[in-house]
Order: structure tokens, then C-alpha cells, then sequence
């Protein structure tokens, strides 16, 4: 059992750098979360602020509902991994799996079994014996998993633990990594700035931005229900379309860009107001103007067409002169020529659009 | 008048390419090779290996005077085991004391942040570059006379008489800095994600710092104990001035070269020589392999070693060892030169003051102190430019073996003088040199050029081997990409790099020829270099003029010593 959670925390590092700010979330026992964000957003932090090493400014951490203010690092029972391991050189395999159960004084008949499960656990049996420098980087990786385990560890501290990894192998480790956290019944926190990895991984994923926790969802939340302008600018790609709202009900709005109106939902902006619509562009559908008239798109002049790989990117001026790139697929039949009229079409169910920044959507969104 | 002046100048560059092409033949270059091997073997292989031949040939002569001497029988033996065991001992006790104060005070200058911590890093070096003469007459002041401790006390007899404990005091004073060096590094380099690692599994800092920070200072710390046992070991000039009647092994080496007993010197030297080298032979062979056989983990007794009051406590012990055994002692010679500045602070008289004693008197010791000054000068510099032009080549090649067995073993052949004692190399090279071997010098001015050169060689090398190592080779694979030949490429891509290593070099052999004293002590004959002056002063008992010396002599070491500071960190922050 261990939920973690976090009340008003904020930590301010010298006189007033503010690394993070009112964070207060809660994480279940045995899920598994990923913190991602542009460089110091104060997810590295959260991890420091978990593992003991800083303590909070103002607020409190919580484990299994009790305050960690005066709980040493020794004592919290986290597993941190490190970027880079940290696996003790001039200790073999095994007694660096050891080192846990071993500092912490159990019998020796204790410490042998559960450096075995470890070791079973991550399949490094046949290795146990060799030291560190005639490893591999994926047999570092997980020897300080298998130390972890030892420890018998409930919470798993894991900051860029893939990020030392090459892009294959990493992709193997994504599954390996939560197929253990989940077969150990363990609550891991996985830093990362890789958002495919955080995705692909995470029960949900956490979205910071200057210190402060902007959204925390599942990887689907993200994608579809972005409740933030920052995350569906930051998770993925997305174009944000200028308008003003002509008609709000609860949930739909009607929203004028340039000469045309579309549909979409509605992240409560008032009639009347400026509004930013948020479009991943994966979700942006082009049609040839032939096809037929299509509800719901705005008309554009297709600047390129450029070829991606296992996608295109159709560069379009709208009519109100913002340019727009849709990601369609590679295998799209139709090949946009340049100074082609198209139309965009947009998805109702998944457009959000939100207040239009004050700042302006760039100062807005700056990292 | 220009163009022609241009003209001239293209020339000469002209000549100066080609003579560099020259010498970058492949054969000019194994024959650089071989004179740069050849000039080691000379000077510090050669006389140990002559010495070793020589008593191997004479064993019948060795044999009658150490073991059936006539009248005094093996007498002299005796006399070299009761010395060596003396000296074993001294240096035992010391190296553990090096070990207590050296090990906590290189972890508060790699660990902590405070202010003076530079202040206190050069204090720490310093008696390194201290001459061991002026240290041990300045230990003697303070511990062994009434004008230190024991004046504190107003007691009439110093506080320690010259001897065996006094013997081990001069000696920490100056090992220590060995320990303290050869780890402060290693401990600075430290990935803190280990020991973050390591907490985080639960460990308490006590644990942390003994299963995994210590480990991995392992080698550094037995290079730095058999550095400072060594020096301990083959220390003269300090132990000369403290050891009274309690003869330490370089000391006895010392004397009966002063009574010409050469073929029981050469015994003595022989059997140091051997111990010193077994010792740094054992270390290069078994440091990596040494493990600290304590697995088994006490987390409550040592959580409690981890507290802040222990912590605090140990810091503190360390510090305080520190300023009362090495740095008040060390620097009271100063303390001493101002007490008996125009008079004795005990009588009043004023012919007994330094003023009188160095200046006024009949025996005019400002002029000998002035030419012995001069002639220490005199010598460090040349044996600085020698060592200089012999050792950058052996520690580029060195840096660019590659061939792993033969650049560990002559690695280890280049740390011979380090820790052999001085007194014993001199000797070597007395006896290859001198009369009895080549016969190419008798004791002297260049004799005891050629005892410096030599048992300052690891000196200057050692730092040289690591700036070449620091040269990324990216440099010189595009300077002789761009058709340079290989000295050419050395002269404007290696040496602009190597700067600030040559210097430091320099500035190391220098203080060391300048404060040394076994080795001058067997080979000068008539000629007085400052360190064995002062030893003759305090023979004489006129120690105000000694503390004068000393005096002079702390002042320079301590200028070099910011001068080489200054000049490292210089070079670490480019």
C-alpha cells in the first residue's frame, strides 16, 4: 500500500526561485505515473521532493497518509533510479543487489533470497557474478532495477532511467519496466522528456509547466481531452486558430475564424470573447475543394506538401492569412499541389477551444 | 629593406620546417628514443644497479667489515638493524597518524564549503615545499627547546627531548600532505549519485563512506601511505636536527659517509634501497586487489557514527591535530627569529641575538649564508633546466605507449626516486660517479647537480605525463593531417598546451632540489648548499642564525608554492 500525496507543496530554492508552486495531486497505490515538461519545469523536483533530498518550503507530502516531514531518506522505502545507474563499480551484480538489505541489517539467509527474486525478477541471473564495467548499458539498467526490488522498496523513483539507452532497446525497456511495476505491485514516478515514452508507459501522466502541475490524466486524456491550452500544446503538436465565439451553450460553442464558423467544444469561453482553438495536426482532415462541400472546415491555399516518412506535411494558409500544417498519412491518395484550394476539415468532438491569452498565445505557451 | 628583412624570415622558417622534418625521420626519432632511455638508466637506474653489482663483487670485503670486522665484529651489522628497525618503526607510527589526520582533512577540502578553505589547502601543501631541515629545526624550537611549548608551561627543559617521539613529529609534520594529496583529488572526482544511491537504499553516510566513497579511494590512499612511509623511511635533514643519539637508518648513512666507512655504507644504502622498492613494487602489484574484507553492516551503531555531534567531533580532532602538530610547530621557527631578534629573551645579552650572531659578528655568517643561499640557487636552476630537457620526452613517451605491460613498468621505474631515500640515491651516485666507479667526479658542485637530477626526475616528470595525457590527440591527428611533420606538429600544437604543466614541473623540481639535504649532504664535499648550512648551524648551537636560514628558506618555498597554486588553477580553469 502506498498512495502518495501531495497538499499545497511548494519549494523555493534560495530566496525566491520558485522550483514548484501549490503542486497538490494524489498518486494510487500501485499506479504508475510519468512527469513530463519542458526543462525546469519542476519535475525533477517532485522527485527530489519525493525521495527526501529537499524538503517543501510550504505544504506537505504524504505517504499512505502519513506527513514524510521528519522521515529521513533512509527511511521512506523509495527505490530511486538513476539516469546513469549508479551502480557501484567495485561491487559485482550481486552485491550491488545486495547493498540494500545488507546496510539495512538483515540476516544473511534473508539478504540471499531476496537477491535471488531479484535477480529471477529481471532476468540477470547469469550475470550475478560479473562486475559492473564487463556489462552493457541495458544490464546496468537492470541491476539498479534488481537493487531496487531488494530493498523491497513500495515507491519507485525513476528519473530518465531510459534516457542512457539506445532508441531500441529503450522501446523494449518501456514494456519491461512497466510489465515489473506492475508484476511487483509497485507506485512508480517516472521523469522523462520523451512524451512517446510517458504515453506508452504511464497509467497517467503528469503535464508541468513553470513549477506548477497544468494537467494530470491518462495518455488518452492528453491526446483528446486536453483541458489546458500548454497541454495540447506541449503533449504532441498543435495549431491554434484565432476567433471569436459568436454562440456558448455548455459545451458546444460556435466559433468565426475569418469568414467561416465551426463547431467545437467549449473550455468555458463567453459569447463574444476571443477565443484560441486548439487542433492537433494529426486531426486536421484535407479535402480537395471538389469533393464536396464539406460542414464544419475552413478553406486554405496549400503552400507544400512535404514527405515525412510514415507521414506528409500539408502546409495551408487559412483565409485569415495564419498558417496551419496538418499531418496526414503517408498513404493519403491525393498528392496537394502547390497553390491548390483545399478545405479543413475539423473534428467537433475532439476541438477544444479555450480563452485567448491576454499575453498573447505565445508568451502564453513560453516554457 | 623590408621585403628583403621578409625574405630573410621566410628562410629561416624554411630552414626550421625541414631541420623539424629532419628530426621527425622515423629514425632520428627511435634514436631520440633510445638517448631519452639511456639518460634515465644513467642517472637513476644506473647507480642503484651499479651499487647492487658492486657489493654482489666485493661480498668478500662487505662480508669482513659488516659481519667479521677484526675488532668490532659484526658490530656494524647490529648497528644497521637497530637503525633500519628504528626507522620502520618511526615510519609505521607515522604513516597511521598521516592516515587519522590526512583522511578527514582532504574529505573537509573536497567536501565541504567555507570560507578560508583555500587558505587551508595551501597550509596543507606546505610543508611539502618546506626544506625538511628548517621544519625539523623549527619542530625542534617548538617542541624540544624552552623558547616553545614548554614556555607556555614556564618550564625551564623543553617539552620533548630530541628522539624517538620527537623524530615522529618532524616526520608527520611532513608526510602527511602525501595522504591528504593523493586522495583530495579522487574524493573531489566522486560521482555523488553513488552515494545519493546509496542513501537512498537505506545506507546511513557513516556506512556510505566506508563501503562505497573508500573503496574508491582505495589505490589513491595506498599510493599516498607508501609515499609518506617512504619519505619517513629516507628522510635526513629533518631527523639530522631532532634524532639526538636515536640514529634513524639515513642518518647512521650519513655519518659513516662522513667517516669514509664506504663498503658498510654501501650495505646500508642497499638494504634501504630494497625495502623502499619491495614496498612500491607491493602496492603498484596489489592496490586494485586489496579489498576491505568488512561486509557485515552494524546500522544502528553506525547511524550513530553518522550523527552531527560525531561528525563534528572528528572534523574537528582532525583540525586541531593538524594546526598543533603540523602548523604551529612548522611555522615556529618564525615566532623564535622575532624572540631572539636583537637579544636573548632570557639573559638580555645582545651578542646572542640573530642580529649580532648573523651580521655583526667576527665570523661573518651572512656572507656564508648568502654564498650558500646562492649555490642552492645556483643548482635547483640548472638541475630545473636539465631535469626539463630529459623528462619531457620520456613522459611523452610514456603518455603515448602503447604497449600496456611495458608503460605500467616503466611507470613504475619513474617513481623510483620517489621513494627511495635520498640519502641512499646520493650515495649510489657517489659511488658510480665518483671514485670508485667511473671516477668521472669527485664530491662537489656537479656531483650534487647529477644527486638533485636524479631524485627529482619523478618530480618533473610525473606532472609532465599528465598534462600529456590531458592533450586530446584530436589536435596533433590535424596538424599532421594538414602536413605537418611530427615535431613541427609537437612545437605549435603540444607545447602551446603543455605550458602550464612545464611550469608546474619546473616550479616542482625546483623546490625539491632546493630543500633537499640527505643527498647533498654525501655529495658536496666542500661546496654548502642553504638546508645543510642550517644543519651546521644547529650543530654548532647558534640557532638564531639557523632560525635566520630557516626563515629564508620557508619564505621562498612558501612564494613557490603560491607561485605553482596560482599556476594549476590557471590551467584547470582554461
Amino acid at each position: 500500500m502506498s498512495e502518495i500525496r501531495f497538499e499545497d507543496v511548494t519549494k523555493i530554492f534560495g530566496k525566491s526561485v520558485e522550483a514548484v508552486k501549490d503542486l497538490s495531486f494524489i498518486i494510487e497505490d500501485g499506479e504508475y505515473v510519468s512527469l513530463i515538461g519542458p526543462s525546469g519545469c519542476g519535475k525533477t523536483t517532485v522527485l527530489r521532493l519525493l525521495a527526501g533530498t529537499i524538503l517543501p518550503t510550504k505544504g506537505q507530502i504524504f505517504f499512505n497518509g502519513q506527513p514524510m516531514e521528519n522521515v529521513r531518506i533512509q527511511d521512506r522505502n523509495i527505490g530511486f533510479v538513476f539516469q546513469h545507474f549508479a551502480i557501484f563499480p567495485h561491487m559485482t551484480v550481486r552485491e550491488n543487489i545486495a547493498y540494500g538489505p545488507t546496510v539495512r541489517g538483515r540476516s544473511k539467509k534473508e539478504i540471499e533470497s531476496l537477491v535471488e527474486t531479484a535477480l529471477k525478477s529481471v532476468r540477470l541471473g547469469d550475470k550475478a557474478e560479473l562486475y559492473p564495467d564487463s556489462l552493457s548499458a541495458p544490464d546496468w539498467q537492470k541491476t539498479a532495477l534488481a537493487r531496487v526490488l531488494a530493498s523491497e522498496a513500495k515507491v519507485l523513483l525513476l528519473d530518465e532511467p531510459l534516457g542512457a539507452l539506445d532508441q531500441k532497446i529503450r522501446e523494449e525497456f518501456q514494456l519491461f519496466l512497466r510489465d515489473l511495476v506492475k508484476r511487483e505491485k509497485l507506485t512508480a514516478i517516472h521523469v522523462t522528456h520523451d512524451q512517446a515514452e510517458a504515453l506508452t508507459i504511464s497509467d497517467r501522466v503528469a503535464v508541468m509547466n513553470k513549477g506548477r502541475l497544468i494537467q494530470l490524466g491518462t495518455p488518452t486524456d492528453l491526446i483528446y481531452h486536453p483541458n489546458h491550452l500548454f497541454t495540447s500544446f506541449f503533449v504532441g503538436e498543435s495549431d491554434f486558430l484565432e476567433g471569436v465565439v459568436i454562440d456558448d451553450t455548455k459545451k458546444e460553442a460556435e466559433v468565426r475564424i475569418g469568414q467561416s464558423i465551426i463547431k467545437v467544444k467549449n473550455m468555458g469561453v463567453k459569447k463574444g470573447k476571443r477565443a484560441a482553438v486548439a487542433v492537433r495536426r494529426e486531426f486536421f482532415q484535407v479535402e480537395q475543394i471538389s469533393t464536396k462541400d464539406l460542414s464544419n472546415s475552413l478553406p486554405g491555399i496549400v503552400i507544400e506538401d512535404q514527405f515525412l516518412g510514415l507521414l506528409r506535411r500539408v502546409r495551408i494558409k487559412l483565409e485569415n492569412q495564419q498558417i496551419i500544417e496538418a499531418k496526414i498519412h503517408a498513404k493519403h491518395p491525393i498528392h496537394f499541389k502547390e497553390n491548390e484550394n483545399v478545405r479543413v476539415n475539423i473534428e467537433p468532438s475532439i476541438t477544444r477551444c479555450f480563452d485567448y491569452p491576454k499575453e498573447g498565445i505565445a508568451s502564453a505557451l513560453e516554457m | 629593406m623590408v621585403s628583403e628583412q621578409r625574405d630573410v624570415e621566410v628562410k629561416m622558417r624554411r630552414t626550421l620546417l625541414k631541420a623539424e622534418k629532419w628530426l621527425s625521420k622515423n629514425t632520428v626519432l627511435s634514436f631520440g628514443t633510445i638517448i631519452t632511455v639511456l639518460i634515465f638508466v644513467l642517472i637513476v637506474l644506473g647507480p642503484i644497479l651499479y651499487l647492487l653489482l658492486q657489493i654482489l663483487i666485493n661480498w668478500k670485503e662487505i662480508n669482513t667489515t659488516v659481519f667479521n670486522d677484526p675488532i668490532l665484529g659484526n658490530e656494524a651489522f647490529l648497528m644497521m638493524m637497530r637503525s633500519i628497525g628504528l626507522s620502520l618503526q618511526v615510519a609505521a607510527v607515522v604513516t597511521v597518524f598521516d592516515i587519522i589526520v590526512g583522511v578527514p582533512i582532504a574529505w573537509i577540502l573536497a567536501r565541504y564549503e567555507f570560507r578560508g578553505k583555500n587558505i587551508l589547502d595551501t597550509l596543507v601543501d606546505m610543508p611539502m615545499a618546506v626544506p625538511t631541515s628548517a621544519l625539523g629545526f623549527s619542530i625542534y624550537l617548538f617542541w624540544g627547546t624552552n623558547n616553545g611549548l614548554s614556555r607556555l608551561f614556564n618550564s625551564q627543559v623543553g617539552f620533548v627531548s630530541q628522539g624517538t617521539l620527537l623524530i615522529i613529529l618532524a616526520h608527520v609534520a611532513f608526510t602527511f600532505p602525501y595522504v591528504t594529496r593523493s586522495i583530495k583529488g579522487i574524493i573531489t572526482d566522486l560521482d555523488l549519485n553513488l552515494e545519493k544511491a546509496g542513501k537512498t537504499l537505506g545506507a546511513s553516510p557513516f556506512t556510505i563512506a566506508r563501503m562505497i566513497s573508500l573503496p574508491m579511494v582505495k589505490e589513491g590512499l595506498l599510493a599516498g601511505t607508501v609515499l609518506a612511509f617512504t619519505r619517513s623511511l629516507g628522510e635526513t635533514g629533518a631527523t639530522l636536527i631532532v634524532s639526538g643519539v636515536y640514529q634513524t637508518a639515513p642518518v647512521v648513512i650519513v655519518s659513516w659517509m662522513k667517516g669514509l666507512k664506504i663498503p658498510t655504507t654501501a650495505f646500508l644504502a642497499l638494504i634501504l634501497i630494497l625495502i623502499s622498492l619491495t614496498l612500491l613494487a607491493l602496492v603498484r602489484l596489489f592496490a586494485r586487489k586489496v579489498g576491505l574484507p568488512w561486509g557485515k553492516v552494524f546500522p544502528k551503531f553506525e547511524r550513530k557514527l553518522s550523527s552531527k555531534k560525531v561528525t563534528r567531533t572528528r572534523d574537528g580532532m582532525a583540525l586541531f591535530l593538524f594546526f598543533i602538530f603540523v602548523f604551529i610547530p612548522a611555522l615556529f621557527v618564525i615566532i623564535y627569529l622575532f624572540q631572539w631578534w636583537g637579544k636573548s629573551p632570557f639573559s638580555g645579552d645582545p651578542t646572542a641575538g640573530m642580529i649580532y650572531q648573523v651580521f655583526q659578528a667576527p665570523d661573518q655568517k651572512i656572507g656564508e649564508i648568502l654564498h650558500a643561499l646562492g649555490t642552492s640557487l645556483e643548482i635547483a636552476l640548472i638541475v630545473t633546466l636539465i631535469n626539463l630537457v630529459i623528462a619531457t620526452p620520456m613522459a611523452l613517451m610514456v603518455s603515448k605507449m602503447k604497449k600496456k605491460k611495458v608503460k605500467g613498468f616503466l611507470d613504475l621505474l619513474i617513481d623510483i626516486p620517489l621513494v627511495i631515500p635520498s640519502s641512499a640515491l646520493g650515495f649510489s651516485i657517489f659511488f658510480l660517479w665518483g671514485s670508485n666507479g667511473m671516477h668521472l667526479l669527485s664530491p662537489g658542485f656537479f656531483m650534487i647537480i647529477i644527486a638533485h637530477v636524479s631524485f627529482s626526475y619523478s618530480y618533473c616528470v610525473r606532472p609532465l605525463i599528465g598534462s600529456f595525457d590531458a592533450i586530446p590527440t584530436m589536435y596533433d591527428e590535424a596538424a599532421t593531417a594538414f602536413g605537418a611533420s611530427k615535431f613541427t606538429a609537437f612545437r605549435k600544437v603540444t607545447l602551446p598546451f603543455l605550458k602550464s604543466g612545464l611550469i608546474a614541473a619546473a616550479i616542482m623540481t625546483f623546490t625539491r632540489s632546493m630543500s633537499e639535504t640527505g643527498a647533498t649532504i654525501i655529495t658536496m664535499g666542500t661546496e654548502r648548499t642553504i638546508p645543510v648550512l642550517l644543519v651546521d648551524f644547529f650543530e654548532a648551537s647558534t640557532f638564531p642564525a639557523a632560525a635566520f636560514a630557516a626563515t629564508i628558506l620557508i619564505i621562498i618555498s612558501f612564494a613557490m608554492l603560491l607561485l605553482l597554486r596560482r599556476i594549476t588553477r590557471r590551467a584547470k580553469n582554461e
